[in-house]
């Protein structure tokens, strides 16, 4: 866990969440201020990362930026957590006819090439981020339900279950006390890995101009917008935001890794 | 065969889920299609109810799904309202744009990522070792449609090697003579050269961009499999009676750390299916993905419905290759023989 690789992750996950709980009051620039004067000015002392097409500063954008990313992630990894390890720890315990079609629901959700299907339920819930959120907390909802089913189908026959069984608890009690928080470990690990994954597909919806919309400060939608200048040279515009969303993407896998390797030692590679 | 029949069998059920999950999520697409259909936002009532019962609109939603499902069933997918077109014609007129776009990103991922993976397991600690590595971590975290600005950046402006990113050939040269649709084969099999090397040049950022996601998850799994296979008795048993390098590692090592590199090669693919749209976007590659799109923002919902289809009803072959693959490896799966 003290490798120098994880405490830059640790490190820069800090940095992420700074800038998204400060990042408004940490920039010089107001992220949405147009000053067309100022266009497309390459990175400079005055501009660290250079202006956009309307002039606006590109490094406040990218910073003020964090904050809309980093909650769209973290509010749909917790919309499939939560219910997809409730659902998969019931159907590994109470297997029987709720496994069965819980199984198939999966399958049928899995089917589908994942960001074809987000992008399908953006469409079609609406363009807002409200639907981002749902969308990405859908296609990540039958990794959690495996897991937490598999987790939980090893341990229903255990004797500390069957002791509590003997000993008069409730399938919910049981549910609630014994397995859940037994497999937790399993999927926070999940989770942290998945937080990437949001990240990339919330950018993803967004550079395809769903979801998120302009003029507010997001890194998918800051590289759409910067995608046509690079034609001509402009780097910066689109540069610094995929930059960003790279370092976070990469930051949330490298926390996985080493959570894994804390979590569970044999399956370090 | 009847393992096989029976797997063969298990896929009903899924495709059936599949069409209605897609049915549903697009008939919740805001806009009303007859609305469109009848070509004015001001068309009286009595138009955009007359083209509600023509399109079966009015029906309740249970037999509006027969309905396409029996459509569905005739190779119909509806009429897409930007271009006019069937959508099942649109769809075959520009899916090999995407599928050798994908054939190619994949074979290169394969071609690099395997070897890499092999590498980087005999030889522990090695360059080879510690680049796998990175590219593993750094590689999944590169969204697509940023690598790709990356390469047009570099290779386009900046060295000025590569062709300005605008699709499949050149605006003003004539597309080779159809027969696989596959724009390299064709203009080989028209014996056109310089039209083979254009073509290859245009190819060559959007795969190189799709195939450097697909690298990392392969060359990591490659390597973890290898690693396992490598420690085991048998292959020290087959070093200790002597046998070549070579044999121990192409037809001992290889064969058994395949399965877990085979199993990856599938989820690699149903990431590819979707880094598509990003991809066909950023080099405005004419494909399907590019086209469900336009359809997208136009609200057209049968072209989304139908690629989203497609797009499904292709993952869900490619799992299953993937299961056969996996048996004719491992002959304990038992997939082919009812032993």
């Amino acid at each position: 866990m003290g490798s120098p690789l994880n405490l830059a992750a640790v490190a820069m996950l800090a940095v992420l969440l700074g800038c998204a709980a400060a990042g408004p009051w940490l920039v010089s620039h107001d992220p949405i201020a147009t000053n067309t004067a100022m266009a497309l000015r390459p990175p400079s002392a005055a501009h660290w990362f250079g202006t956009d097409q309307l002039g606006r500063d590109v490094f406040s954008r990218v910073v003020a930026a964090a904050r809309l990313d980093l909650a769209i992630a973290f509010a749909a990894v917790s919309l499939s957590l939560v219910p997809g390890a409730v659902l998969g720890a019931a159907m590994g315990y109470f297997r029987g006819r709720l496994d069965a079609i819980g199984g198939r629901a999966t399958d049928v959700l899995m089917a589908f090439p994942l960001f074809v299907l987000a992008m399908a339920m953006v469409a079609a819930l609406g363009n807002s981020v409200s639907s981002v959120v749902c969308a990405t907390a859908v296609i990540n909802l039958p990794f959690y339900i495996r897991l937490a089913r598999a987790e939980a189908a090893i341990r229903r026959d255990l004797g500390y279950i069957e002791a509590a069984r003997a000993g008069g608890s409730s399938h919910a009690r049981i549910l609630r006390v014994f397995v859940l928080p037994n497999i937790m470990p399993a999927l926070v690990v999940q989770a942290s890995v998945n937080l990437g994954w949001a990240v990339l597909n919330t950018a993803g919806l967004s550079f395809i101009g769903l979801g998120v919309r302009a003029p507010a400060p997001e890194w998918g939608i800051m590289v759409a917008e910067g995608a046509q200048f690079v034609l001509s040279g402009r780097w910066w515009i689109a540069g610094f935001p995929g930059l960003a969303l790279m370092l976070a993407v990469l930051c949330f896998n490298l926390l996985g890794d080493a959570l894994r390797d804390v979590a569970d030692p044999r399956a370090r590679v | 065969m009847s393992l096989l029949a029976r797997r063969l069998f298990g896929v009903v059920p899924t495709l059936l889920g599949v069409v209605v999950v897609t049915f549903v999520l697009t008939r919740l697409l805001p806009g009303d299609p007859a609305a469109f259909f009848a070509n004015s936002p001001t068309a009286d009532a009595a138009t955009i109810a007359a083209i509600r019962q023509k399109l079966g609109l009015d029906l309740p939603l249970w037999q509006q799904f027969l309905l396409y499902l029996g459509a569905l069933l005739r190779g119909d997918l509806g009429q897409s309202i930007v271009t006019g077109q069937p959508v099942a014609a649109d769809l075959l007129r520009l899916l090999p744009a995407s599928a050798e776009l994908t054939l190619a990103a994949f074979a290169m991922a394969v071609l690099v990522a395997v070897p890499l993976g092999m590498a980087a397991a005999l030889r522990r600690g090695s360059l080879p070792d510690h680049l796998c590595r990175l590219l593993g971590t750094a590689g999944v975290s590169l969204p697509t449609f940023v690598s790709g600005l990356l390469l047009i950046h570099l290779f386009y402006y900046r060295f000025g090697i590569a062709p300005e990113p605008i699709g499949r050939i050149d605006p003003f040269a004539i597309p080779p003579p159809a027969m696989t649709g596959f724009f390299l084969a064709d203009t080989l099999l028209a014996g056109d050269l310089r039209g083979f090397a254009a073509a290859a040049r245009q190819i060559v950022l959007p795969a190189v961009t799709m195939a450097l996601f697909a690298i990392a998850p392969l060359a990591r799994v490659t390597r973890a499999s290898m690693l396992g296979v490598l420690g085991s008795d048998f292959i020290r048993a087959a070093r200790a009676n002597g046998l070549r390098r070579r044999k121990i590692v192409l037809s001992y090592a290889l064969r058994n750390a395949l399965l877990p590199i085979v199993t990856t090669l599938g989820m690699i693919f149903s990431g590819m299916l979707g880094a598509n749209v990003l991809v066909e976007r950023v080099f405005a590659w004419p494909g399907v993905g590019s086209y469900a799109l336009d359809a997208l923002v136009g609200l057209d919902y049968a072209p989304v419905q139908g690629f989203v289809l497609v797009m499904a009803g292709l993952f869900i072959g490619v799992n299953l290759l993937v299961d056969l693959a996996c048996a004719a490896i491992d002959p304990r799966a038992r997939l082919l023989s009812d032993a």
